[in-house]
């Protein structure tokens, strides 16, 4: 087993925190995994990706090289990024940031649903890679909350907690 | 479940710092070395270490030359730019002989360049950046567990030797996470710098009849002596005297050039049938690993040698790899510098093909299949 996961979209989204997040969930499950990111100058606003490789065996190749699973969160992610997907690799897109995309993709509502379910968008990225890992299958949802908890400052426990558990829903319902 | 965690190479350098006895750091922020300084800024307090962010990387270097002659094993980490104006300390620190790390997280160049980027152009720097004749020490290491055991390798090196020694990383080695599992301290071996047997007063700074590496005396301990860039004699002082130069230039080359057992470090993947070789280091030899897997799954077989010391360049562990070997690919971030290495040394019967992508992004294990797959 081995899977490329690329996050990508604007510095501030926390996309990056998110990769690395993925990735630590991934070895308290006892896998292999690496994470690396790009970004510009810019501390936000700039186009912005985070790689992660899972994998039971050794990584060499540290990076990304084409991503099975590639989530797109703005339209200059979109433009630079989404013409790199393994050929049946699967794009996911939050359609309040992406539009106009030909190709098949999965729109996943993540920005309007946490701004409505928890009355604020920072939680954004841990609804992702909870997501992820119950879309995927790879991650634990266990080892996601205890990476994630180990990050995060107290009084932030209860909201990023519920982001995990919308997460998981959405994945459970968008798996095919 | 797993005891590693996700550790970033910057950090676990740091971390190797810490464990190796580093306890002092002056730096100069800069991309992507920046998280090493950062780090270390966090953990020397807790362990009674100093942490020192400097006007500039001039006198970062400066100031572990200090720090180092105080007694305290010090560090710096930079990137390409700051790399470049560490060059004159760097040689200040060869002469008079002071252990001393220097961590060059490399990325795309020349001058600002390609900050968040990486790169493997730096590795004639680290060998001939700072001006005469001089050997130096250089490593680099491929992944993050390597980095944090290389750095207290590099810790070792320089307080055995006297003698700067150079880690070099790149953009993605220092910017990556990966599972890492910092091992127990009673695993590490620690090595730590002569302390005199001769008095103050019959104490010399680099007397050669102690040997190749003489004790060196911490300042603040009742030892004066004099450092100086200057050829000096065995007492520190200035000297153009003939026989006593050259007797301080070849000491110099020759306790680096003699210890070569304890400095060379080689990862050689070989099985004898292989006709077709890769010569990589650093990310590189990430990626060629990968290739190499790929190539076998085609039943091509192909040989890998990995320096993790690359500078004194190992030759002789080079010859021996090529024996047998039709051709060698050289995979690098660059325009080719260490390919050059390569073929100094073998004759004609090997093909040297150089591989290099110089646009800050890294080679990927297809372009290394198609160069071999083309011929």
């Amino acid at each position: 087993m081995k899977l490329e996961i690329r996050l990508c979209g604007f510095g501030g989204q926390g996309l990056i925190l998110a990769s690395k997040l993925l990735s630590q969930a991934a070895i308290i499950d006892g896998k292999i995994a690496t994470q690396y990111q790009t970004y510009g100058a810019q501390v936000r606003g700039g186009t912005v990706k985070g790689d992660v490789v899972i994998s039971d065996k050794r990584i060499d190749h540290p990076t990304v090289i084409k991503p099975d699973m590639l989530v797109i969160m703005s339209q200059d992610a979109y433009k630079k990024y989404g013409n790199f997907v393994k050929d049946d690799g699967i794009i996911i897109t939050d359609p309040f940031y992406v539009k106009g995309i030909e190709r098949e993709h999965i729109e996943v509502p993540f920005y309007e649903t946490v701004k409505e379910e928890l009355h604020s968008t920072l939680p954004l990225n841990m609804m992702i890679i909870s997501f992820l890992a119950k879309y995927t299958n790879t991650v634990s949802e266990e080892s996601i909350k205890k990476a994630v908890l180990e990050k995060i400052p107290p009084h932030t426990v209860e909201i990023n907690t519920k982001a995990l558990e919308i997460g998981a829903e959405f994945g459970e319902k968008f798996k095919k | 479940m797993s005891n590693a965690k996700l550790v970033q190479g910057d950090i676990a350098c740091a971390m190797g710092a810490i464990d190796a006895g580093c306890r002092f750091f002056a730096g100069y922020p800069i991309t992507p070395a920046s998280d090493i300084a950062e780090e270390m800024s966090k953990l020397l307090p807790m362990v009674g270490g100093k942490f020192i962010q400097m006007e500039d990387e001039i006198a970062s270097m400066a100031a572990i030359i200090g720090g180092s002659l105080a007694g305290a094993k010090s560090m710096t980490a930079t990137s390409g730019p700051g790399f470049s104006l560490k060059q004159e300390n760097l040689g200040f620190a060869i002469m008079a002989e002071i252990p001393t790390v220097v961590v060059n997280v490399q990325r795309g160049g020349p001058s600002t360049g390609l900050p968040t980027l990486p790169s493997q152009s730096d590795m004639m720097q680290a060998r001939w950046g700072t001006h005469g004749d001089h050997e130096i020490i250089a490593i680099i290491p491929y992944t993050v567990e390597e980095v944090y055991y290389e750095t207290i390798r590099a810790f070792n090196l320089a307080e055995m030797l006297r003698t700067p020694v150079i880690l070099l990383m790149d953009e993605v080695i220092g910017h990556m996470s990966e599972n890492f599992k910092r091992p127990d301290k009673s695993k590490i071996e620690i090595i730590n710098r002569k302390f005199p047997t001769k008095t103050p007063e019959e104490y010399f700074p680099y007397d050669e009849n102690e040997g190749l590496v003489p004790p060196l005396a911490p300042f603040g301990k009742g030892y004066r002596y004099h450092v100086t860039g200057l050829a000096h004699d065995k007492t520190g002082f200035p000297s153009t005297h003939e026989e006593s130069v050259k007797r301080l230039m070849e000491r110099m080359r020759d306790k680096i050039l003699n210890n070569r057992a304890i400095i060379d470090k080689c990862d050689i993947r070989k099985e004898g049938n292989e006709e077709i070789g890769i010569f990589a280091y650093g990310s590189s030899a990430r990626t060629s690993i990968e290739a190499i897997d790929n190539l076998k799954e085609k039943g091509i077989d192909v040989a890998l040698m990995r320096p993790v010391t690359i500078w004194p360049f190992p030759k002789e562990q080079l010859l021996e790899f090529a024996k047998g070997l039709k051709k060698i690919v050289v995979p690098e971030m660059n325009f080719g510098q260490i390919v050059g290495e390569v073929k100094k040394y073998l004759s004609d019967d090997v093909e040297i093909i150089p591989l290099n992508k110089y646009t800050g992004r890294l080679i990927t294990p297809e372009e290394i299949v198609d160069k071999i797959l083309e011929g």
